[in-house]
């Protein structure tokens, strides 16, 4: 039997494909058709999204001259390259620590990494808001700045831990043979090898850093708002087409960098 | 000649958490020599490269370099290289910067690392590949670029681990040949790992045949194959026929008669029995004679049980009267009728008066 998914006249899509496909074809429009909805609007002319009536790029437009949201785009992209950077160079020499050193405490160092991946933003968001308060720090770039890298850390020290995992441990030994102290032999051998699994962790602490709205909500100030937090405010008043753009915009960002990340970290494995 | 000493081992030992891979190991490595640390996989031999590498820290003991204490000396200060088991080369950089690694670690000039990389790629015939990765190369040119590496630096001893076991057969007598070439022309100091005895006994100067982190025995190659200090050196270096005997009488300080399962036999020997003491006799296949029962007398009798061609050896199992099975190797010419014994037919199997190793019966181990 040929062909059982061709689609016959009269008898309907449903009953052309088979149960098992028409499962996979449900999740995935459950997953992908809102975003599908939210894209095709950002570029509708209708005001109010119902029906299709025409191409237009003016929501982009609007979004280009709203003083507002390009405060909040430029805080919130500093927030995210600053977080980005120093939860790289925090979580990179963490992940060397773990992998070149034994030492009393490592697999439970290694544990927490994983709580702290998985502990729900809620939690972490209140607990720094205490922190942060208990120790006077005025709210905005700075207390933002520290909780997006607390929570890119881990993912950063784990993508590249588990780089170093997969080569050779004799290349650093090698390296020390041929006459490299032990630092020389991380700066020559060990950081050039993890740079795909480094680059990586860093886009993929931008994109987390950038979508953040639990923690960034109850650690930033009055003064310094960033995208996330613009958009709720702007979908409590409706959701306006230059919100679609807006968040178009951030999927467009986020996905191609995961599609850059996963590309670093898979593209020497043939 | 007596060569000065290179480096020592003085009462080394080492354990890796509770098991123990050295104990009180005492070694003398000799200027300009190739030594070869022989035995089985987990006897200890990359211990040993690691100690003088630096690559491990003994846990008692001293290790010396050219008369000085390598104690508190980091890898990269000690003027020792290794190639590596896995050869361990930087997939990041090019062939000519893996060779080059080394001198420029030492920060010598550009034009001087220029020139000895390229000298050092041509003594290893990969002139033309310093452009390569590593990982385009094959494993034998792999090989060469990881003794490159190491030679450029002009240690005072090269360690080498085992480093031609992943090449075939073919490719590793060629290697074989061109490293005992290089240690020649270079007259660095090397120490070669290896489990496998022909190319132990085919490059060495010396070997020392290594068991459970000690040395059984050391010495030049002939002294290893033709005067075992043990069972296990005896088998370690060559095939063997292993026989139990008893001593039945003393007829000359070096010489005794043994009975072998009620066969009397003359032995010659330098070590020193009773009457009445156990020893084994190794015989090595190929120091074995078969003859037509018939026509001989002396040796051993037997039956042939299988004959295998092997084009330059002609290979017989025998089943000795006396019980055990013996395997001889000899030397095939076609117009020597007397190769000629089907299975079944009755044989006896003599040597050399004097070619039987004697050594004292060790209970099992
Ligand atoms: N890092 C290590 N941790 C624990 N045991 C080890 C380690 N390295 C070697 N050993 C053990 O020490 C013994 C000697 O090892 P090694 O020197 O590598 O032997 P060889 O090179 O002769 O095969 C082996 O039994 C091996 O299992
Ligand atoms: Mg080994």
């Amino acid at each position: 039997m040929k062909n059982t998914a061709r689609f016959e006249p009269g008898k309907g899509i449903a009953a052309a494909i088979p149960p098992g496909r028409l499962y996979g074809v449900l999740i995935y429009a459950f997953l992908y058709l809102p975003m599908a909805v939210l894209i095709l609007g950002s570029f509708n002319a209708s005001k109010y999204g119902i029906g299709w009536q025409g191409f237009t790029l003016d929501w982009y437009e609007s979004l280009a001259n709203d003083a507002e949201i390009l405060t909040a785009a430029r805080n919130s992209l500093a927030v995210a390259a600053l977080s980005a950077s120093l939860a790289t160079v925090v979580g990179t020499l963490g992940a060397v620590g773990l992998h070149r050193y034994r030492f009393r405490g490592r697999k439970f160092l290694m544990g927490l990494l994983f709580v702290t991946l998985m502990s729900p933003d809620i939690v972490m968001a209140v607990s720094l808001l205490v922190l942060f308060i208990g120790l006077h720090l005025e709210l905005g770039l700075f207390t933002l700045w520290l909780a997006h890298t607390g929570f890119c850390l881990p993912f950063v020290t784990l993508t590249v831990h588990a780089r170093l995992q997969g080569f050779d441990n004799a290349l650093v030994e090698a390296a020390r043979d041929l006459g490299a102290g032990e630092w020389t032999a991380i700066r020559r051998v060990v950081l050039p090898l993890a740079l795909p699994a480094i680059a990586a962790g860093w886009l993929m602490s931008f994109t987390l850093s950038l979508d953040d709205a639990v923690v960034s909500f109850f650690v930033t100030g009055p003064d310094f708002e960033v995208l996330p937090l613009r958009i709720y405010s702007m979908v409590r008043l409706g959701v306006k087409p230059e919100v679609n753009a807006l968040a178009s915009l951030l999927f467009a960002v986020s996905l191609s960098f995961v599609v850059l990340a996963q590309w670093l970290l898979h593209k020497d494995r043939h | 000649m007596t060569r000065s000493t290179i480096a020592s081992f003085r009462a080394v030992s080492k354990h890796y958490g509770s098991h123990c891979a050295l104990r009180d190991f005492n070694l003398e490595l000799r200027e300009g020599e190739l030594l070869t640390l022989l035995g089985p996989s987990g006897c200890g031999k990359t211990t040993v490269l690691r100690l003088l590498a630096g690559l491990e820290i003994p846990d008692s003991g001293e290790i010396f370099l050219d008369g000085r204490t390598l104690a508190g000396v980091p890898p990269e200060a000690r003027n020792v290289n290794t190639v590596f088991q896995s050869y361990a080369l930087f997939p990041h950089l090019s062939v000519a910067e893996n060779v080059a690694f080394g001198l420029r670690m030492k920060k010598l000039g550009s034009a001087e690392i220029r020139a000895r990389t390229a000298e050092a790629l041509r003594m290893v015939r990969l002139d033309g590949l310093g452009g390569h990765r590593p990982l385009q190369l094959s494993g034998g040119q792999q090989q060469r670029v990881a003794l490159a590496r190491a030679l450029v630096n002009r240690p005072r001893v090269l360690l080498l681990d085992e480093c031609l076991s992943a090449l075939d057969y073919q490719l590793r007598r060629e290697m074989q040949l061109e490293l005992k070439g290089l240690q020649r022309q270079t007259g660095i100091t090397f120490v070669f790992v290896t489990h496998d005895r022909e190319e132990a006994l085919s490059m060495s100067d010396r070997i020392a045949v290594m068991r459970t982190g000690r040395i059984e025995q050391l010495g030049p190659p002939r002294d290893i194959y033709e005067r075992p200090a043990n069972l296990f050196v005896a088998q370690f270096a060559g095939e063997s026929n292993v026989l139990e005997a008893t001593v039945t009488a003393i007829t000359a300080p070096d010489s005794l008669i043994v009975e072998l399962a009620g066969t009397p036999l003359t032995v010659r020997t330098d070590r020193r029995f009773r009457v009445g003491a156990r020893l084994v006799l190794v015989l090595r296949p190929e120091d074995l004679h078969v003859h037509d029962d018939a026509a001989a007398e002396g040796g051993l009798a037997g039956h042939v049980l299988e004959r295998t061609y092997r084009g330059v050896t002609l290979d017989t199992v025998i089943a000795l009267d006396a019980g055990p099975r013996i395997k001889t190797s000899e030397f095939f010419r076609e117009d020597t009728p007397a190769l000629d014994h089907p299975p079944g037919q009755r044989v006896r199997v003599s040597w050399t008066p004097g070619w039987e190793i004697v050594l004292p019966h060790e209970p099992e181990t």
